[in-house]
């Protein structure tokens, strides 16, 4: 996806990520790209166990304005061997855990902020494009043709016009 | 961390390109081997080691002919958060799993932590749970007691009831 580079609140913080939850959102595994005010960036990675997000940030960031693969894989492990979790970025391990205990049945792709004073990833003119998106399961990587999520649309877009391997968001707010 | 959004996790804002409900999601691949180890565990304030050690993050105290090269002061400085610091441990970092290290350390233990983030989007059709996190039981960074590089941080939110 693009490492967009967003205006955001004194106080806030912007992400964009891919995920593996479950459908009850109970639990979920997560990384992406995150900034603070002030350009703090990093690369992140989040997770849950037992009751816990756990979340890890590492520096330096993916270069803004340009592409990065950010991957989760899940391993359901062979037994002895334990479900394994790989956080990815352009084919680099950058955590692995074999604590988790759920099984993952749902993947997302999102922008999230957390204050309409921050500029969600994407401008009208310059979106955050989230390209390739795949998913894995019954032994095959597949478009990422789900459901598209509720969104404010009085601020934001979305664009599904485009193959369901390519997504657009943005700020309506914003150009760039 | 509400405060630093808009008071409540049911201001948080998604666009969510999409969701794909799956059943079996799974890759191949992977074998582990935990190896152990038998040096006993550091304290740090507030840290519970033993779950970081769940999460393949095991610290333990370092020999006792180990030498930083960086002072924890510059080690401070290198992690760059902008949080109070309240402790400076000197450890052994152990990671078994990709990618595997084991470094001398300077752990700097922080009071509080950053945002972190909601989980899930909603989506139609399904429950819509909002996360809510208490403030962090604690943020560690882990800064390179030789060369000084910045390695990463974890921080650990407890999910409210």
């Amino acid at each position: 996806m693009l490492n967009y580079d967003p205006w955001v609140q004194p106080g806030s913080y912007v992400i964009a990520w891919p995920m593996l939850t479950r459908q009850d959102h109970t639990n979920w595994a997560q990384i992406g790209w995150r900034e603070y005010a002030y350009d703090e960036r990093y690369t992140y990675v989040q997770y849950t166990y037992l009751g816990v997000a756990y979340t890890h940030l590492y520096n330096p960031p993916e270069p803004e304005g340009q592409f990065s693969r950010y991957t989760v894989l899940y391993d359901p492990g062979v037994y002895p061997n334990p479900p394994t979790w790989r956080f990815q970025v352009n084919g680099v391990t950058k955590k692995t855990v074999s604590s988790l205990q759920w099984t993952p049945d749902e993947g997302q792709i999102a922008g999230e902020i957390h204050t309409l004073a921050s500029q969600m990833a994407g401008g009208t003119n310059y979106r955050q494009i989230f390209w390739g998106m795949k998913i894995y399961y019954s032994g095959a990587w597949r478009d990422f043709n789900g459901s598209p999520g509720l969104m404010d649309t009085r601020y934001f877009g979305r664009n599904t016009d485009y193959p369901a391997t390519v997504g657009e968001i943005w700020d309506k707010a914003c150009t760039f | 961390m509400h405060v630093l959004a808009l008071g409540s996790s049911r201001r948080k804002l998604f666009v969510l390109t999409g969701a794909v409900a799956v059943f079996g999601v799974a890759v191949s691949s992977l074998l582990l081997v935990d190896t152990g180890s038998s040096a006993p565990p550091l304290a740090i304030d507030g840290v519970d080691l033993a779950a970081l050690q769940q999460q393949d993050i095991d610290l333990k105290a370092p020999p006792s002919d180990a030498q930083a090269k960086i002072s924890r002061e510059e080690a401070a400085a290198r992690a760059g958060f902008d949080l109070p610091v309240k402790e400076v441990v000197l450890s052994r970092l152990i990671s078994k799993l990709p990618p595997k290290m084991d470094r001398l350390v300077w752990a700097i233990n922080y009071d509080g932590g950053l945002p972190i983030g909601e989980g899930p989007a909603p989506v139609p059709g399904e429950p819509t749970v909002d996360v809510e996190f208490g403030p962090a039981d604690y943020m560690l960074a882990f800064v390179d007691a030789e060369t000084g590089e910045f390695l990463f941080s974890v921080q650990a939110n407890r999910m409210q009831p």
